[in-house]
C-alpha cells in the first residue's frame, strides 16, 4: 500500500483544482463537489504521476474531464432536450462569453479539438502549457483551433448562440 | 529592474504548489525576484490558496478512496441484482444484461444503463419498471477511456434501429466517465414484445452498416434474441440489455 499525505496534497493542490473547477462550473457549491471528486482521483493517481512537475498538468486535465462530464450530465438530466434549454431568449452577441465558449467546446465531438479550444480560449494557456497537459504539438493545436473556427457557424446555429 | 518574463502559468502554479526540486526552484526564484509578471501571478496564487484553505480547510469533507469506490459501484450492482430478480420472478418485464463472449479489449470496464423519464421529466433508475410504447428512456454509459460507441436495438422480427449515431454512418466519440448520459433521450416505438439494446464500444471508428450487418447475421444464426450473442469483431466490447414492452393499461 502506498501512503499518501492527503493533507499535504490538499494544501498544495486543492486551490488549483478549485480554480479550474470554478472556472468551468461557475458555482462555488458545484466547484467544491468537483474538488472532492478530482482530489479523490489525485489521491488514487498520485503514485502513478511519478514526476511532481506533472501534477499540475494532470490536474488541468482531470478537472476539465470531470467538469465537462458534470455539465453534460446536468444538461441531459434536466430533460434531455438541449434545444429547450439553449433557446432561452437571449440575443446572440458578437462576442462570445466564457459560458458560451464552454458550451460550444462541449459540442465538439473531437476530443483534441475540444481540448485545444478549452485550454486556449477558456484557460488562456499558451501552446507550451497546452502541450504539457494534452500532448498536442503547437502545430496540432493551431490546426485544431482552425477546425473549431470553421465549425463555429454550424455550432452557433445549433446552440442558437 | 524587470527581466523578460519566461515562465508559463503551469510552471508558476507548479512552483506555487512546491512541485519542483530544489535546483529548479532556486533557478526560478532568482528569475521571479526580478520579474514583475511572475511576482504578480504568484501573489495572486498565494491569495487564492489562503482564501481557499480558509473557506474549505482540510477535514472530513475529503472523500476517502474506499467510500468513493463503493458509491460508484453500488448503483450498478443494485441494478444488476434487481434485474436478476426480475428475470427470475416477473413475467411482465424482463430485462437482463448479457456479457459478451467475443472480442474483449482489456483496457477497462464498459457498461450501459437505462433511466426512465417520468412525466415530469425526471430521470430515474427503475429496474422494476414496465416499459410501454411512447415512453422516454435515457441511456447512460460508463467507460474508462476515450472510446467510440454505436448503440442499436433489434426486435424479435430482426428489425434493427440505430440510436447512436442518430445521423451519420460511423460510431460516435465518447469520453471516459461513469454513468454519462448519451446525447438525447429515446422514445420507445410501438413494437410490442422483446427487444435487445446492443452497445458496441470500440477504440477506433466503426461503420454502422458493418455493425448492423454483423448483428443481422448473429440474429439469423441464433434464431431468437435470448439466444443471440452478437459477434461484432473490430476488437470491440459489446454490452446488451434485453427488455420486454407491453401495452399500457
Amino acid at each position: 500500500m502506498i501512503a499518501v499525505d492527503v493533507r499535504k496534497l490538499y494544501e498544495q493542490y486543492g486551490f488549483l483544482i478549485h480554480g479550474r473547477c470554478l472556472g468551468i462550473l461557475g458555482s462555488q457549491d458545484d466547484a467544491q463537489d468537483a474538488v472532492q471528486e478530482v482530489f479523490a482521483r489525485l489521491i488514487e493517481s498520485h503514485h502513478r504521476i511519478r514526476d511532481p512537475e506533472k501534477v499540475v498538468a494532470w490536474i488541468y486535465r482531470a478537472a476539465q474531464n470531470h467538469c465537462f462530464n458534470v455539465l453534460r450530465q446536468r444538461r441531459k438530466f434536466r430533460g434531455a432536450i438541449d434545444a429547450d434549454e439553449v433557446v432561452s431568449g437571449e440575443k446572440p452577441d458578437s462576442e462570445l462569453s466564457r459560458r458560451q465558449i464552454i458550451r460550444l467546446a462541449l459540442e465538439c465531438h473531437n476530443r483534441k479539438v475540444r481540448e485545444a479550444v478549452y485550454y486556449t480560449h477558456i484557460e488562456g494557456l499558451n501552446q507550451t502549457d497546452i502541450q504539457k497537459i494534452c500532448g498536442q504539438s503547437p502545430a496540432t493545436i493551431r490546426r485544431n483551433l482552425r477546425t473549431f473556427e470553421k465549425s463555429l457557424p454550424r455550432l452557433r446555429k445549433r446552440l442558437a448562440l | 529592474m524587470t527581466t523578460e518574463h519566461v515562465y508559463s502559468r503551469i510552471d508558476l502554479e507548479t512552483y506555487a504548489a512546491d512541485g519542483f526540486d530544489q535546483d529548479k526552484r532556486q533557478t526560478m526564484r532568482e528569475h521571479i525576484e526580478s520579474c514583475s509578471t511572475c511576482t504578480s501571478y504568484l501573489t495572486k496564487l498565494d491569495t487564492d490558496r489562503r482564501s481557499f484553505l480558509e473557506k474549505y480547510p482540510h477535514g472530513s469533507d475529503i472523500p476517502q478512496y474506499s467510500q468513493r469506490t463503493s458509491t460508484q459501484i453500488r448503483p450498478i450492482f443494485a441494478m444488476a441484482a434487481s434485474l436478476l430478480l426480475l428475470v427470475g420472478g416477473l413475467g411482465l418485464l424482463q430485462v437482463y444484461r448479457q456479457p459478451h463472449q467475443d472480442g474483449f479489449r482489456s483496457k477497462g470496464a464498459v457498461s450501459i444503463d437505462v433511466l426512465v423519464m417520468s412525466r415530469g421529466g425526471e430521470l430515474q433508475a427503475r429496474p422494476d419498471h414496465i416499459y410501454h410504447p411512447g415512453e422516454r428512456i435515457q441511456l447512460t454509459y460508463s467507460c474508462a477511456q476515450d472510446s467510440r460507441l454505436i448503440l442499436v436495438s433489434i426486435d424479435e422480427r430482426g428489425e434493427i434501429t440505430s440510436y447512436y449515431p442518430s445521423e451519420g454512418d460511423s460510431s460516435i466519440s465518447i469520453q471516459p466517465g461513469q454513468d454519462i448520459p448519451l446525447p438525447h433521450s429515446i422514445e420507445l416505438d410501438d413494437y410490442i414484445g422483446q427487444e435487445m439494446l446492443i452497445a458496441v464500444f470500440s477504440e477506433d471508428p466503426v461503420a454502422l452498416a458493418d455493425v448492423t450487418e454483423r448483428i443481422r447475421q448473429s440474429f439469423a444464426r441464433a434464431g431468437s434474441l435470448l439466444t443471440m450473442d452478437p459477434v461484432i469483431g473490430h476488437n470491440a466490447e459489446v454490452r446488451t440489455i434485453v427488455y420486454t414492452k407491453t401495452r399500457e393499461g
